[in-house]
């Protein structure tokens, strides 16, 4: 890495980092003196959070809920992966689904916790099966539509390669439909997300959603605040993840593109 | 197929079957039971409920967070969004903040909000503008500068001032990019309303679903299920269609 | 004879007439007050519907303009700060937790609802006599082999919110009878569901208040006893009402109403006729339980005053227990009236 690039990619930290810095300066400054009980001097939350999560409660807490995360997420893309190749090469199945899955996916996905809580309790269970759920729709929806956008050129060179239907969709209608595929992907993992902390919400004894709820519910102020701010660092921390991962899939989507 | 069942509409015969095999389902089979509707229990429940004031009430109480919550976004976000969109430095300096707020999802401060605010309507539509204001600002910013380069370059040949820019190629683009943003936010809106009252005690639907789920009765849990994906598909389509019919100019 | 009677009719119409007059005066003469109380949906929050609906709380200058309901009193705290409502109900446990951890400015101003005096130390001897007197209960299945406090350890009990009155109550009962506190498993649920979840199986104990109690007999299921019974040794007041220390001081008439109201809805509640009033006040309104399984409920007793050691009491059991991490000075929680 030359001293140009590495320069450029100082300078790129220093303008996206500014901002952030004086924004969290200003907010410890002024929440010194606070005496408002709901709103703490910064300093003391952080005090906090080091004491919480550094590492105590991860794993009575924090661990259970990733685990539940990821255990649903991938059950989601499986299953709308799966499901959507099969139904995306059939227009004809496309047309009678759709109504279907977009009808569940206009459900707040939030709102399916408490039907789960009626049919499966309040153990581990239940919340997988929230997350599997509402999770796999947006997967489910983009799966199709990117595997029934083929390329007509594409399609054309298959038959005349004569590929049989399984290596079709193996070789190109899938290869071919992952930018798409991807954004479903990303939409998924928001609501997993979401549907994992509201499950913890609605009746849960364990997991980050349960502790910061718990904090609520005893005026632990300090503790509620240490759970939300985890809480806001995860998302953004699952976000960045993706990108990642999105963009080493992806490189050869992004360089056509740019080609183009 | 028979050529009668051939001119009805896929989704229809899609969504009888589905309610059929929602029926058989909660009939007959493990899931038949006390915490399982069927889908005429739904249905009853469901237009029960629509003859009821205080259904019509928490239905009302729900848009009123959404609608309210959403204009103020707008307010907000959009004026922001443009100045921020305008000056390569200001848009680089707040995208990396405004990216990660955007992506919190609202349910996440709902604890503090519930100490700060309390639970009810406000908290909602301070969720609401959560919820909306980061990428409806950040999505206005790109639209401000994904104007068109070759257009912009033309009038700088000409000398057309910075008013002239903005207001024959950075409006333009601006205004498809918001309108993509208000969609997504309208949406959004229903959404967080409703996941405020749920899990917030604000009002509105969500309490209401709160509450019937908490005392067990699933039929009417239900009902209030069917309902929401009614609305949320209802509202979608009208929004698919209004975004063609007002924002012409981007063939989106 | 006949003399007499008209002069009896007469008088008794000129009383009538002046007392007529006295009323229709005094009733519009001071514009009433209005207050909104937060509560939770169990039977003894009956009183304030049926204040309203009686003029108990016109006759001392408020008008209760919204009754709302919150599945527990943790979240009905937090409402009172932010100034949604004006008084709000809370156990002494859910008062202190507020109190103690967030430095809440709350004032107590009456009792809501509690054991006689000396009713408790009867209780505590003989099973039957708690099961008479209390209103909070736990349920559990007859056949899942809970059988005494200690076997709740390991188990799954659902309360309304935790760290409040039944996480530190039912705590309090397991550690007596010599089990392991730290081993239950507490979750959240509300009263209403808690039943239906424990007859699934998916949880399998429950904290119940009246008219859930009763509920939880009626379902077929059984009371293991009361915890409330096991906590607290000689308060009085359990359940109270508080404002903040704001409206207090700002609202001194009001507050001054409220109390007057509360103690004359109090000594009504007590009275066989009067406690009937309040269910059906109370029930199935507000708690969506019918009425004649609300009937089945040990009444609640409204005690007519509070004393410091209904706060003290708890906070030191609370730091015994190590719900609070330090002392906790109640003394400015209450009112200087009942200091």
């Amino acid at each position: 890495m030359n001293a140009r690039r590495l320069w450029r990619w100082l300078l790129a930290i220093l303008v996206a980092g500014w901002l952030p810095v004086i924004l969290i300066t200003w907010w410890w400054k002024s929440s010194a003196t606070s005496d408002n009980p709901f709103f703490p001097p910064l300093e003391m939350i952080w005090e906090q959070f080091k004491l919480n999560w550094v590492f105590t409660n991860v794993p009575i807490h924090l661990v259970p809920s990733l685990e539940n995360l990821f255990t649903g997420f991938a059950i989601a893309v499986v299953v709308g992966i799966g499901l959507g190749a099969l139904i995306g090469t059939s227009a004809g199945a496309a047309r009678y689904v759709e109504p279907i899955v977009d009808f569940f996916r206009s459900i707040p996905p939030v709102a399916l916790v408490p039907v789960f809580i009626l049919l499966l309790g309040l153990d581990s269970g239940m919340r997988i099966a929230s997350i599997s759920f509402a999770a796999a729709f947006p997967i489910l929806i983009s799966t199709i539509e990117g595997v029934r956008q083929t390329n007509a050129v594409l399609l054309d060179t298959a038959t005349v390669f004569r590929l049989s239907p399984a290596r079709l969709l193996w070789q190109v209608r899938l290869p071919n439909a992952m930018p798409v595929v991807f954004g479903g992907l990303q939409v998924g993992l928001q609501i997993a997300f979401i549907v994992t902390v509201a499950s913890e919400y609605l009746g849960s004894g364990f997991g980050l959603g349960a502790f910061t709820l718990t904090a609520t519910d005893t005026f632990n102020i300090l503790d509620a605040w240490t759970g939300v701010l985890l809480l806001g660092l995860l998302g953004y921390v699952l976000s960045l993840v993706f990108d990642l991962v999105e963009r080493a899939s992806l490189g050869w989507y992004y360089g056509q593109k740019k080609l183009a | 197929m028979p050529a009668v069942l051939r001119r009805i509409p896929a989704g229809v015969i899609s969504t009888v079957v589905a309610l059929i095999v929602w029926q058989i389902i909660g009939s007959v089979g493990p899931l038949a039971g006390d915490s399982f509707a069927t889908a005429t229990e739904a249905i009853a429940a469901l237009v029960e409920f629509l003859g009821q004031s205080d259904f019509w009430t928490a239905v009302w109480q729900t848009l009123q967070m959404a609608i309210i919550g959403l204009l103020i976004s707008v307010v907000i976000a959009v004026p922001l969004g443009f100045l921020i969109g305008l000056s390569r430095f200001s848009y680089r300096s707040t995208k990396f903040t405004f990216d990660f707020l955007k992506v919190i999802p609202p349910i996440v401060i709902i604890p503090i909000a519930i100490l700060v605010i309390g639970p009810d309507v406000k908290m909602g539509v301070v969720l609401v503008v959560f919820a909306n204001t980061f990428s409806m600002a950040i999505q206005t910013a790109y639209g401000v500068r994904d104007a068109d380069p070759v257009l912009l370059e033309t009038m700088r040949c000409y000398r057309m001032g910075l008013a002239k820019q903005i207001r024959y190629a950075r409006l333009p683009s601006a205004a498809v990019q918001i309108g993509i943003a208000l969609r997504l936010a309208i949406s959004a809106s229903l959404v967080v309303s409703v996941v405020a009252g749920l899990v917030g005690g604000a009002g509105g639907l969500g309490s209401l679903l709160a509450l019937t789920q908490s005392s067990g009765n699933a039929d009417e849990t239900y009902a209030i299920i069917l309902f929401l994906g009614i609305i949320g598909v209802a509202v979608s389509r009208l929004l698919v269609r209004t975004q063609r019919r007002v924002i012409f100019w981007s063939g989106k | 004879m006949s003399n007499i009677r008209r002069k009896g009719v007469a008088l008794a119409g000129v009383v009538g007439v002046i007392a007529a007059a006295a009323l229709a005066t005094a009733a519009p003469a001071s514009a009433a007050t209005n207050i909104k109380v937060g509560t939770v949906a169990i039977n003894a929050m009956g009183t304030i519907p049926w204040g309203q609906a009686s003029g108990v709380f016109a006759k001392n200058g408020l008008n209760v303009t919204e009754i709302k309901i919150y599945p527990a009193p943790p979240p009905s705290l937090a409402a009172l700060a932010a100034g949604a409502v004006d008084f709000d109900y809370a156990p002494s446990i859910a008062i202190i937790n507020a109190y103690a951890n967030a430095g809440m400015a709350l004032k107590v101003v009456a009792p809501a609802d509690g054991y006689p005096a000396g009713s408790l130390t009867a209780a505590k001897k003989s099973a039957a006599a708690a099961a008479k007197l209390d209103d909070t209960g736990v349920c559990v299945n007859p056949t899942g082999g809970i059988n005494r406090w200690k076997d709740l350890a390991g188990k799954t009990v659902s309360v309304p919110a935790r760290g409040t009155q039944g996480e530190v109550t039912i705590s309090q009962a397991v550690k007596a009878d010599g089990g392991n506190p730290a081993a239950v498993n507490y979750v959240t649920l509300p009263f209403g569901a808690a039943i239906d979840t424990l007859k699934s199986g998916k949880t399998q104990a429950a904290f119940t208040v009246e008219p859930f109690t009763s509920s939880c007999t009626s379902s077929g299921l059984k009371n293991l006893g009361s915890p409330g019974v096991q906590f607290f040794t000689d308060e009085v007041a359990i359940g109270m009402w508080v404002t903040t220390a704001k409206f207090a001081a700002e609202n001194p008439a009001a507050v001054a109403g409220f109390q007057k109201s509360i103690a004359e809805l109090g000594r009504f509640g007590n009275t066989k006729a009067g406690w009937d009033k309040i269910l059906q006040s109370a029930n199935p309104a507000y708690t969506d339980v019918d009425i004649a399984t609300a009937r089945k409920a040990n009444p609640s007793y409204f005690p007519a005053t509070i004393v410091a050691n209904d706060l003290k009491g708890p906070a030191a059991k609370m730091l015994a227990l190590g719900f609070l991490k330090k002392p906790l000075d109640t003394a400015g929680l209450l009112l200087k009236q009942y200091r």
